[in-house]
């Protein structure tokens, strides 16, 4: 949808309103993968909710006014920082948290029945075996390094080349090659079965 | 190794497939949300392009401001150069060449001054003056021109009793 549809967004210049419009089609483009991606980093799903909107906001503040091709790697790179930040918050807050004794498990992570209906329905039994393969690939990727896992969920599923990758995390190309290839030959030796 | 890379890719597409379909399946709830957060980030860009539009115009009427004093004071010092160089001054010696000129013309046309350079008036001046000039070139006052200059002629008669001497 067009943002100058929204009566929040209203720019006199024309110039002004067709970036709008490339902004709000990137981002409606990007949304959903940035939040998979934030979500397997932080296993929560308010939490990877939460940076996406700071990503998309620090983007729209900062950087609207850069030419669209660049944007996806700085999309990617602020969501990056962000997820990081929540980390190392999340770390502090549960050594805290652990030197409470009135805590319990049961207040975690509660499942959201909203958030966890499915919206495409295939065959139940189609449907259970990616399920499972789904649930296996999400508990591998998080088990793996972050920057493995970045460089892979870059890559794969948002689909970004070698180069914007490496400037999405802050590195050289070469190690994005490094990080992908061994995230790769790790999933692939525990997923393996999945997919023989 | 080519079967191996094969596997690998086989691997890699049915990774992305796996992926994409999680990408499906992402609830309406988080959809919701994501969809606030893009117009949350639509507004702030909107209101970041009218500030920054407001920033540069009046960044440039600022520099507009700021240089017109300057360009006021450097065109009234063009004009003022302008105005005034015709009537500068010609520098030192042109000054001095017209007064030689002058005074050339005023010895050239003064006929006494040629009598008393070719010795046709009396030598007695040049004695005068010489004596006056050794005792100091005091001015003689008006009650003291006679002694001044009866003291002349004595010197005058000093000096040439000492040549014919």
């Amino acid at each position: 949808m067009p943002a100058a549809s929204h009566g929040d967004v209203d720019l006199s210049d024309s110039s002004s309103n067709d970036r709008c419009r490339a902004l709000s089609q990137f981002l409606a483009g990007v949304e959903v993968r940035a939040f998979k991606i934030a979500q397997a980093a932080l296993r929560h799903e308010d939490d990877a909710l939460d940076a996406v909107q700071d990503a998309m906001l620090q983007l729209a503040r900062a950087y609207s006014d850069r030419p669209a091709e660049e944007w996806k790697p700085l999309f990617y790179r602020i969501l990056e920082n962000r997820i990081r930040d929540m980390q190392r918050r999340r770390t502090v807050r549960n050594r805290v948290m652990s030197w409470l004794p009135f805590r319990s498990e049961a207040e975690e992570d509660e499942p959201d029945p909203i958030a966890e209906a499915a919206s495409g329905d295939p065959l139940p039994t189609r449907r259970l075996e990616i399920d499972e393969a789904m649930a296996a690939l999400e508990k591998a990727l998080g088990a793996l390094p972050r920057r493995q896992q970045q460089a892979f969920l870059l890559r794969t599923l948002e689909g970004l080349d070698v180069a914007q990758t490496a400037r999405a995390m802050g590195c050289s190309e070469g190690s994005v090659k490094t990080h992908y290839f061994r995230a790769l030959q790790t999933l692939r030796a525990q997923l393996g079965e999945f997919y023989e | 190794m080519s079967r191996d890379s094969n596997g690998t890719a086989d691997f890699e597409r049915q990774l992305q497939a796996l992926l994409e379909e999680g990408v499906q399946r992402v609830g309406g709830h988080a959809r919701s949300r994501l969809n606030q957060a893009r117009h949350a980030a639509l507004a702030e860009a909107a209101r970041h392009g009218r500030w920054l539009l407001l920033l540069r115009a009046t960044t440039w009427l600022r520099l507009r401001l700021l240089w017109m004093p300057v360009a006021g004071a450097m065109a009234a010092a063009v004009l003022v150069a302008f105005v005034l160089w015709p009537n500068a001054p010609q520098g030192y010696p042109a000054v001095e060449a017209n007064h030689t000129t002058v005074e050339d013309l005023d010895l050239l046309a003064d006929r006494e001054g040629i009598d008393l350079m070719q010795g046709g008036g009396d030598g007695q001046f040049y004695e005068w003056a010489m004596a006056q000039a050794d005792a100091g070139g005091r001015p003689a006052g008006p009650g003291a021109a006679g002694q001044g200059k009866s003291h002349g002629a004595q010197n005058a008669g000093a000096i040439t009793g000492q040549n014919s001497g």
